[in-house]
């Protein structure tokens, strides 16, 4: 069987008016042919008696299907018999308000219309309502697209025309389907799910239509739903939770002969709304748009001026400005930084520099105990010099040769001054000069005094070996 | 197979009906164009639009809820003889106050026509995003006329607003051209403001943009109780 429920409920924004009413009208339909009809319509909100056109609306469908698809055959006699319905109910809207003195736009509504045999699914829509299908695969689909204006709060209804209305079978077999208003399929259809696939929010019309979970099996079931989904629906908690303003309207048609194929887990899964939610945001505050949108510019008179990129320019400046504003705190850190140890060592060197003077003056102030131990002191400092001085220099010969080879031999010159022949020499040559110049008269005299005894020895012993020979002969 | 269940009636459990949050933001993005030529500093009306201004954040942030503030969206170009965008669009709650000073001359087409191009960017964001939104509202307050070459930028704003791309609103402060301003804006939408009333003003601005984000009306007009100090300009 073909089981179904259907609700109409005001919303919280006409309740708070005095006189409000529910502006949706919905209702379902069986046909004698075996097919069910279903159809809802939303009265425009600028519209003054939108409610009775809605009303008018979908009774003209039922009353057009009724008289006119009595045995289908082709899809295109599905089509037709659809689009005759919406012909219907746009002329009795005009006959309506003519009759009543009134402009036809007063009862202007939404109109979405559905033919369904248990298996097939044919469809006739105008507006911001829509269908929701579950196919015979588990699969949930939406069928429709809004018709609507750039605007939020534009649509485009059904005295819009012909122009404006469209007719289409789902191209699955469809085990069950859902069909709403703005105010609820604005939920299921979450704009934030514009990208998703399908952008749908599974976890909750599942709940109304899935008789994987539903319990949905016949005539009796089907009265039990239509209360309970009529009172959750028309329940201000419903309005609240889901922050709903807008009148409610939910129908729903399900084949109790099909159960839908269940999907992985993850298929019903509830969308990260939160991340979604954080990435349209990102969108929409942060991100430079797309270039060459003239959308909004007439076809001539546009000033070529396009400050956006401008914008962006600055934009990006003030990055970099910002990022260099960086740059330059973390360097004054480390400056900071630096001069807290400059003072630092500038402490110690000064500390160890007035340790050296004290040193030095009491060594310099202290009272000679003897000549020669105050000659010693003056003298390290050049003994010290020339040591490393030959030190370094005899590395450096082993590198250098020919010509430049002089310098090393100049440095050493001191301790070898057989070696020297340059002029460049000199330097060395005044730095040893004063040891040097003392200890060879000192040592050469010493020499002179030791060869002199040495000859005297040599004599000596000359004399008393000549003596031992000549005694030696004698004997 | 899972185990069929009655509508609802697992209360508590995995069964329950979802609460699908954000489905319903909805976005109305906001232009302020504010002049500040020097003529504003007479009766100071510099210094009491910068108040205004102040009174607009805060009484906007008093009267939403935490969700709608992100839905309203609010960007600020002054302009005397330059023109300046001092904010881009952000949520009103995130509205930098400029301390605005007057100087210079009235560049209004120029700005005109900057607030233009911004709206067209952010509605392309807007649809980038998904995001819903309600037609965009220009909101200029001049004490003068431009004195620069407006009229394309005239053109453009009359388009887009019998486009529906965009509504725009002229409040005009003692010594304003009313004659000028209705072959820019549409006369319907010119209002006066007394006394450089701005505190009034951008309170009723505030609860405007909080009526519309409430509606489902199709009109982008003001439908809250105009302040005393407001009035309609008799046009030719």
């Amino acid at each position: 069987m073909l089981g179904s429920y259907y609700v109409s409920a005001i919303g919280t924004a006409h309740l708070e008016h005095e006189g409000g009413v529910c502006q949706d009208h919905s209702g379902v339909c069986y046909l004698d042919n075996g097919y069910i009809a279903a159809a809802i319509a939303d009265g425009l909100g600028s519209a003054k008696h939108s409610e009775v056109g809605a009303k008018l609306a979908v009774d003209t469908v039922f009353e057009h299907l009724k008289n006119n698809f009595s045995s289908p055959s082709s899809d295109e006699y599905h089509l037709q018999a659809l689009k005759g319905a919406f012909i219907a109910a746009y002329n009795e809207t005009i006959k309506a308000a003519d009759s009543n003195g009134i402009p036809p736009t007063e009862y202007n509504s939404t109109l979405t219309v559905a033919l369904y045999n248990g298996s097939d699914l044919y469809f006739g829509h105008c507006g911001d309502g829509g269908i929701i299908a579950l196919t015979y695969q588990g699969d949930y689909e939406r069928i429709t697209e809004a018709e609507k204006g750039e605007n939020f709060n534009e649509t485009h209804p059904l005295l819009n025309g012909e122009k404006y209305w469209s007719f289409n079978k789902c191209s699955e077999q469809v085990c069950a389907f859902t069909m709403m208003t703005d105010g609820i399929f604005d939920l299921v259809c979450s704009p934030l799910l514009k990208n998703n696939k399908p952008p749908i929010v599974i976890p909750f019309i599942r709940k109304f239509m899935d008789r994987n979970i539903l319990k949905a099996n016949n005539s009796e079931d089907f009265v039990v739903l239509q209360k309970k989904i009529s009172d959750y629906i028309s329940s201000e908690k419903f309005s609240h939770d889901q922050n709903i303003s807008d009148d409610k309207t939910l129908v729903g048609v399900i084949n109790t002969e099909i159960m839908p194929a269940l999907k992985d887990k993850s298929y019903y899964k509830m969308p990260d709304l939160e991340a979604l939610h954080e990435n349209m945001l990102n969108i929409i505050y942060r991100r430079t748009p797309a270039a060459n949108d003239d959308t909004d510019v007439p076809p001539v008179g546009k000033n070529d001026t396009d400050i956006s990129t401008l914008q962006s320019s600055i934009e990006k400046q003030n990055q970099h400005i910002q990022a260099l504003t960086r740059t330059i705190a973390q360097k004054n850190r480390t400056i900071s930084k630096l001069r807290r140890n400059m003072l630092i060592s500038g402490i110690i060197m000064a500390f160890l520099f007035i340790v050296t003077v004290i040193l030095l003056c009491v060594l310099i102030l202290r009272p000679p105990s003897d000549d020669n131990s105050r000659t010693d002191l003056k003298t390290i400092p050049f003994n010290i010099t020339t040591k490393e001085e030959n030190g370094s220099s005899q590395k450096q010969q082993k590198k250098v040769d020919g010509k430049n080879g002089s310098k090393a031999e100049q440095i050493t010159e001191p301790d070898n001054n057989k070696n020297v022949d340059g002029k460049n020499g000199s330097k060395a040559e005044q730095i040893t000069e004063p040891d040097n110049n003392k200890k060879p008269e000192k040592e050469e005299a010493g020499k002179k005094e030791k060869t002199e005894q040495e000859d005297k020895n040599n004599r000596d012993d000359e004399n008393d070996q000549a003596d031992d020979q000549d005694k030696q002969t004698n004997e | 197979m899972l185990q069929q269940m009655g509508f609802n009636e697992n209360q508590g459990n995995e069964f329950d009906i979802p609460v699908v949050k954000y489905a319903t933001e909805k976005h109305v993005a906001c232009v302020f164009l504010l002049d500040t030529s020097s003529s504003m500093e007479q009766n100071n009306a510099i210094g009491q639009l910068n108040e205004g201004l102040r009174v607009f954040k805060k009484q906007t942030l008093a009267s939403l809820d935490k969700h709608a503030k992100a839905c309203i969206d609010v960007a600020v170009i002054t302009f005397n003889s330059t023109i300046d965008l001092v904010q881009g669009f952000r949520p009103v709650e995130d509205m930098d106050i400029p301390e605005l000073k007057a100087s210079g001359l009235t560049a209004m087409g120029g700005a005109l026509d900057m607030g233009m191009d911004l709206i067209t960017k952010q509605k392309k964001l807007y649809n980038e995003a998904g995001t819903p939104y309600f037609r965009p509202w220009l909101f200029c307050i001049t004490d003068g006329a431009p004195n620069d070459d407006y009229i394309l930028h005239a053109k453009r704003l009359r388009w887009m607003e019998d486009n529906k791309k965009a509504v725009a609103y002229c409040v005009g402060v003692d010594g304003f051209r009313a004659d000028i301003m209705q072959t820019i804006f549409k006369p319907e939408n010119i209002y006066g403001l007394k006394n450089c009333d701005f505190t009034s003003l951008f309170k009723f601005v505030s609860s405007s943009l909080d009526a519309l984000r409430n509606s489902t009306a199709e009109t982008g007009a003001l439908n809250v109780e105009t302040p005393e100090s407001m009035f309609r300009v008799p046009l030719d």
